[in-house]
């Protein structure tokens, strides 16, 4: 039993802890967009994250149960974070939520942090605030998001919180997400190699880089609703595979363009070398695809010596490790190249 | 030289320091010796296959494991023809095989001139492969194309503290495939150099360990009581390396700090290619921006690369779990010993007091593989820990082992090898296996009279100068057996 002035305390505790009001959980004041806009704005666009996540945690200290500006600071990790950076965010809403006990606002933050990885969690989090108050309109807008979306799509579940939030907050709107993808590069898709410009052609090895760069951190990003346990997560390491053969033959052809026999040959040289290391890879999907690459490329430059040796030893590699999968696809791309041998 | 260890040590360490100060320039390059290493042995490599005596299903599954151990990882496996993932953000290699590769898959450092696979160290590589033209990463000064593949580790922390851990020779940052946000740097190594704070160790070969590990407790403590007056005439010690929860011997790594395959395979993949696994669950790194994949990076699936629920045990295991099944199954190197010098050089081994460390013959217990069970192997190690003196000291404390403490490094194999000792500091440039021995031997002339150890734990002298005082009586031709007799394991 405790005393009665025990029960004073926790009301007059209850009493003084800020309290959110139902509309600043609607929409951003004008005072937290202008605020927000200030701390980001003189970051270059290709800040780094790291950058961008310091100046709103500064804005978060400021107005610290301001919703929005704590949503921000979400979103840009799940924009523009990769998997260590989300992890980060959210160790960091689950000790804010342990130092707040029974606080919807926290409990909604920590839950919304796992959208990212672990949307069921989310869910059944939200579903904790809504108990705790039924109103609490981000809750609400956060159950729409996950039943919209392509993973975890449940159209009843999806009409009832909007609904819901749309009583709450009849002006708020609820936004598409998961944000889109930053774009694929075009260059691969754009480039003819016939019809290059001097200054284009001197371009390649740079836009090849910058290529790939981009479609490596595109593929490197973290996606919200456990993106990563559908397939295309390994559809997209197999796009990304086929692309770095892609890129490599673009570079030995622009070297030979160029005059740089020397430097086509070492890089075939060692796209020849990861070709066997494919061979006798289970996880390598893009076998047939480097073979292709490989052998077409010494077609290409006219050198059915080189092409004879890759085939010998892509054969006697599968002499010493025999794989009837592989010898099917070496068999296969073998014969389109039967002429030029 | 000869006036200080005459002052020092009397009479009869005399003709050992005179040895020691003209043998700087005569190892391995004639000066006041004729006994040579002959170099590593020639001819085929007779290692890398399955043990022998195995099921048909058994070598399969070897050479499935070994398929994953000779697998090259990329930051998320998008790289081609690296389709491993979950390199970094700091690491020593991308491949199990790319280190242990002299004379076969599971050995160790090759040399771009000697040996089986003459291939300079991959090391060499890692700071400018898959990097974006301008960010490529520095290789350090103690990595060279024809030395021993190494990592560094460094001694203490900047606040004075034991640190004895690894520090990675390469960051992710800058490779194509690394997130843009990482911007890790390797740590300053000629900073740590210039302070003497770091220190090396090279792979250890894999060879056989499936039957180390399938040795029991009471098989090794028997082999080193069955040694204990041996060594007690030597001045001899030895004692096991235990787990700190079972209280069994652990066997395996430099410093026998590791129980099993399992987690010498774990730690290894972590600690050399960054990848966290299933026993070493956390990444290295503290950088949250340069950790692109979830943790553990390597782990159980639930789904084989076909997508089904069922699959091979390799299909659906770890990474770590097929490296320790190819180890497991690897079988012992294959010895040579036939030539009078050599059987002569056996002989003389056992004699001259190498034999009570380095211990010919175990017996492995039973075992789950077809034929693998009670066999009787030669590792010419009893797996014990010794102490090594103030010359080998790593000052790296792990487990049981002090800083001047070392497993004994089993033998069969040396024939094929390029580098010897923890840090690879014995090589064909300094006379190879003579260098080696020779290393064996340390006094520390800052101990006082009757002062076996010095205030942090190194021995004042090795436990090894008594066989090696034997070895340097020995004749020039005898002296060249035991070389001979070494270089046919």
């Amino acid at each position: 039993m405790r005393p009665p002035d025990f029960h004073l305390a926790c009301l007059v505790v209850l009493v003084v802890a800020p309290s959110v009001s139902a509309a600043n959980l609607c929409e951003p004041t004008s005072e937290i967009e202008r605020a927000i806009g200030e701390v980001l704005a003189p970051l270059p666009q290709d800040a780094p994250l790291e950058d961008r996540l310091e100046a709103l945690r500064t804005l978060r200290t400021r107005f610290e149960r301001d919703l929005f500006v704590h949503l921000r600071y979400q979103d840009e990790v799940f924009e523009r974070g990769i998997e260590g950076q989300l992890r980060e965010m959210l160790e960091e809403y689950l000790l804010l939520r342990a130092g707040h006990e029974g606080d919807a606002f926290y409990l909604y933050l920590a839950g919304r942090a796992f959208e990212g990885r672990g949307t069921k969690r989310a869910v059944a989090m939200m579903e904790q605030v809504l108990a705790i108050d039924p109103d609490f309109a981000p809750a609400h807008r956060t159950l729409a998001e996950i039943y919209g979306s392509k993973a975890f799509r449940d159209p009843r579940k999806e009409r009832d919180a909007r609904r819901k939030l749309a009583a709450a907050c009849p002006t708020s709107v609820i936004a598409r997400r998961p944000a889109p993808l930053p774009p694929q590069s075009t260059f691969f898709t754009r480039l003819r190699e016939s019809r290059l410009t001097p200054e284009q052609e001197a371009a390649i090895p740079a836009e090849v880089q910058k290529a790939l760069l981009q479609d490596e951190w595109r593929a490197l990003r973290i996606r919200l609703f456990d993106w990563y346990e559908t397939p295309e997560q390994r559809r997209t390491l197999h796009a990304m595979q086929a692309e770095y053969w892609q890129a490599w033959s673009v570079l030995v052809r622009h070297y030979r363009r160029t005059g740089r026999q020397d430097e086509a040959d070492k890089l075939l040289a060692e796209m020849e070398g990861r070709l066997l290391r494919l061979q006798r890879s289970r996880r390598g999907t893009t076998f047939p695809l480097a073979a292709r690459t490989v052998l077409g490329l010494y077609a290409e430059g006219k050198q059915p010596e080189n092409l004879r040796a890759v085939l010998a030893r892509l054969k006697r590699s599968l002499d010493e490790h025999p794989d009837p999968k592989r010898a099917s696809e070496l068999a296969k791309v073998q014969a389109a190249f039967v002429a030029k041998l | 030289m000869r006036a200080v260890c005459s002052a020092l040590f009397g009479s009869y360490i005399l003709a050992l320091c005179m040895l020691f100060a003209t043998g700087a320039s005569g190892f391995g390059g004639g000066g006041s010796f004729n006994a040579r290493d002959p170099g590593p042995r020639g001819g085929p490599a007779n290692a890398g296959g399955p043990m022998s005596g195995l099921s048909a299903d058994e070598i399969a599954f070897f050479f499935e494991a070994q398929e994953v151990f000779g697998e090259v990882d990329s930051v998320s496996g998008a790289v081609a023809g690296e389709e491993g993932s979950g390199l970094g953000p700091t690491f020593n290699a991308n491949s199990c095989a790319s280190c242990h590769a002299q004379p076969a898959v599971g050995g160790t450092s090759p040399h771009p001139r000697l040996g089986q696979v003459q291939t300079p160290n991959p090391q060499i590589f890692f700071g400018a492969l898959d990097r974006v033209p301008g960010k490529e990463q520095p290789t350090p000064s103690f990595i060279r194309a024809d030395g021993p593949v190494r990592e560094a580790r460094f001694i203490k922390n900047p606040d004075g503290s034991f640190d004895g851990g690894v520090h990675g020779l390469f960051t992710i940052a800058g490779r194509v495939d690394a997130p843009a946000s990482c911007a890790l740097a390797p740590p300053d190594f000629d900073a740590q150099l210039n302070n003497d704070n770091v220190i090396f160790r090279i792979p250890t070969p894999t060879f056989g360990l499936g039957l180390v590990e399938n040795t029991t407790d009471r098989a090794l403590r028997n082999n080193l009581a069955s040694t204990a007056s041996g060594r007690r005439d030597f001045g001899i010690g030895g004692e096991f390396n235990t787990n700190g929860n079972d209280g069994t011997i652990t066997r395996f790594g430099w410093k026998a700090q590791n129980k099993s395959l399992l987690i010498f395979a774990g730690e290894a993949y972590n600690v050399e290619q960054g990848v966290s696994n299933e026993l070493f669950t956390q990444e290295r790194s503290a950088s949250s921006s340069c950790r692109a994949n979830p943790t553990p990076e390597d782990h159980s699936h639930l789904y084989s690369e076909a997508g089904s629920l069922t699959g091979t045990v390799t299909e659906m295991s770890g990474d770590a779990v097929s490296f320790a099944n190819f180890m497991r199954l690897l079988a012992p190197p294959t010895p040579t010993t036939d030539s009078p010098s050599e059987l002569n050089g056996q002989k003389l081994f056992t004699a001259i007091g190498c034999a009570l460390c380095h211990s010919p013959t175990l017996t492995s217990s039973q075992s789950i593989f077809t034929g693998q069970g009670f066999v009787t192997y030669h590792p010419y190690s009893d797996f014990a820990l010794h102490h090594m003196g103030q010359d080998l000291a790593d000052f790296v404390s792990q487990g049981g082992a002090g800083p001047d403490q070392f497993r004994t490094a089993p033998l069969w194999g040396v024939g094929q090898r390029i580098f010897f000792l923890h840090d690879g500091r014995a090589n064909p440039d300094n006379g190879g296996l003579l260098k080696a021995i020779y290393e064996h031997y340390s006094h520390n002339s800052r101990c006082g009279f009757n002062q076996d150890f010095t205030s942090d734990g190194v021995a004042c002298d090795s436990e090894a100068n008594r066989t090696i005082v034997k070895f340097d009586n020995l004749s020039e031709s005898d002296q060249q057996d035991i070389l001979n007799f070494l270089r046919s394991l």
